[in-house]
């Protein structure tokens, strides 16, 4: 008999090769349900290549991911079911409107008829869009298109929404608008991993902290116990611990 | 299924409007039938008009040169970015191949038809009830053409070098087969090459049928592209590789 999973998410000594490059060294973390879990790390931590392994598009060199206890390799449709990605990039059609945007990534997951309508409306209206339901997102503004792009991620209601870098290159008003709404997702009960560079959302957003650096998890711990343990060092800012953590020199690769 | 008609719907709807397909198979076989048509005028004869002729050989060669825009469609999804978002859903890759082999299809066929149908009542080709022949030699013709072009655009590495060099083989082959002018040659190597062109098949098959009322050849190459249609298919769907699909090998990108 399969035991109840004891998280939601878990990743077990994951590695990675591309070439001769280890870029994954044993990334290990779990993720429980209705948290919002920071994962952080430099350029070249392997942040993006342990994303990819989780939604199924790179396979696992070695190492395991389980989805409520099992592995995906044998459950792999039923988390990308439960999985919402809001890509780094914006993943639009550009010739589209942002109602049959919405409409057509939704119902890839299967949703149909009446339900599809709701859904993509709902979507639209929480991210504030569905007044330019009609419009292109090539007209856009760039903070639009953010909330576009995760419009598209949330109207089939997943249960782990992973958003990397959601907020890169917005104005404040739309960037708090996006916290606002990731922090509403979280009271309804989706679990988010968030993936930025940013420490002020982490800080405003998480309640865990990843940290990784050169393919592996280098710290894993409560952020309000990390921001105390720094504390008494005289260092306040989530910023500072950071690189405390993770060292000042360059990284100039991903 | 759902998701298949999904993704076919909005296939279909991309290459209807992005332009590609209509120039490609709508004005430039238009605009050839025209051109040509008015300069060989009287040059063909009296069993057969110049416009009849260059309606019955462009349809099919334009077909062809459609794959350029089908090979194009299976990088479409990298180039907007959102080929990430698709394999992020529980979507089999065959669902992918199958809405854009299936999708080029359609929009081929819908073309090369409204280009037949306007060629038919304006230069009086004479059909008769074999020429249902030709309906489903377009069919089967677009099917070839799309899993050939799906297979290219997902599955090779060097889709870009391919999609610019396709179009050459399509217009020696369109050459020998008589689409730009009609010849004849005792030449047994000249012979041989025209021998070689599947377009030269093709258009023979199409002037059996209206002009002899013999459909055995059509028959063979409407089963021969059917054959080499699902062989492509299958191809495209065993090569497919899903970070080839999402980032592709697009100017700029870097692995």
């Amino acid at each position: 008999m399969e035991q109840a999973a004891k998280h939601l998410l878990e990743i077990r000594g994951l590695m990675k090769q591309y070439g001769n490059k280890n870029v994954l060294n044993g990334m290990k973390f779990y993720v429980d349900r209705g948290e919002v879990l920071g994962f952080l790390g430099p350029n070249g931590a392997g942040k993006s290549t342990t994303i990819r392994l989780i939604t199924g598009i790179e396979a696992v060199d070695q190492g395991k991911i389980l989805f409520e206890g099992r592995e995906i390799n044998e459950n792999l449709k039923s988390l990308q079911q439960s999985l919402g990605i809001v890509p780094q990039e914006i993943a639009l059609y550009n010739d589209l409107s942002a109602e049959q945007n919405v409409s057509f990534f939704c119902s890839l997951y299967g949703v149909r008829g009446k339900g599809l309508k709701e859904r993509t409306k709902e979507a639209l209206e929480f991210v504030g869009l569905w007044e330019h339901r009609k419009e292109r997102p090539g007209k856009f503004s760039g903070g639009m298109k953010r909330r576009l792009n995760i419009a598209c991620s949330i109207a089939h209601s997943p249960e782990i929404l992973i958003m990397d870098e959601p907020t890169v290159g917005i104005d404040p008003q739309s960037r708090n608008h996006i916290l606002s709404a990731i922090k509403e997702l979280n009271r309804r009960g989706t679990t988010v991993i968030y993936v930025s560079h940013y420490m002020e959302e982490i800080d405003a957003l998480c309640s865990r902290l990843v940290i990784a650096d050169q393919g592996a998890v280098i710290l894993d711990c409560d952020k309000e116990t990390l921001k105390r343990e720094y504390e008494k060092q005289g260092i306040s800012s989530l910023e500072d611990i950071f690189l405390s953590i993770t060292g000042s020199s360059l990284r100039d690769e991903e | 299924m759902q998701v298949f008609r999904q993704m076919l719907w909005i296939n279909v709807r991309r290459r209807m409007t992005e332009g590609f397909a209509l120039g490609y198979n709508i004005i430039a076989p238009i605009l050839f039938i025209l051109i040509l048509g008015a300069i060989t005028k009287g040059m063909f004869g009296t069993e057969i008009e110049s416009y009849q002729y260059y309606s019955v050989v462009m349809i099919p060669f334009c077909l062809c040169i459609g794959i350029v825009t089908i090979v194009y469609a299976g990088k479409d999804d990298a180039y907007q970015k959102t080929a990430y978002r698709i394999m992020t859903a529980p979507i089999l890759p065959r669902t992918i191949v199958a809405a854009k082999i299936v999708s080029g299809m359609i929009v081929l066929v819908f073309c090369s038809l409204l280009v037949m149908t306007g060629a038919v009542f304006l230069f009086h080709i004479p059909i008769g009830k074999e020429s249902i022949l030709l309906v489903v030699l377009i069919f089967s013709l677009a099917l070839l053409i799309s899993a050939v072009g799906t297979f290219i655009g997902l599955g090779m590495k060097n889709f870009m070098i391919i999609k610019n060099i396709i179009s050459v083989p399509i217009c020696v082959f369109g050459l020998l087969g008589g689409v730009f002018f009609r010849f004849g040659t005792s030449e047994p190597i000249i012979q041989f090459l025209i021998n070689c062109s599947p377009l030269g098949w093709i258009n023979r098959a199409c002037f059996l049928v209206l002009f002899d009322h013999n459909t055995a050849l059509i028959q063979k190459l409407i089963l021969g592209n059917i054959v080499v249609a699902v062989i492509f298919a299958m191809l495209a769907v065993r090569c497919f590789k899903k970070e080839e699909y999402i980032n592709g090998n697009l100017p700029g990108y870097e692995k």
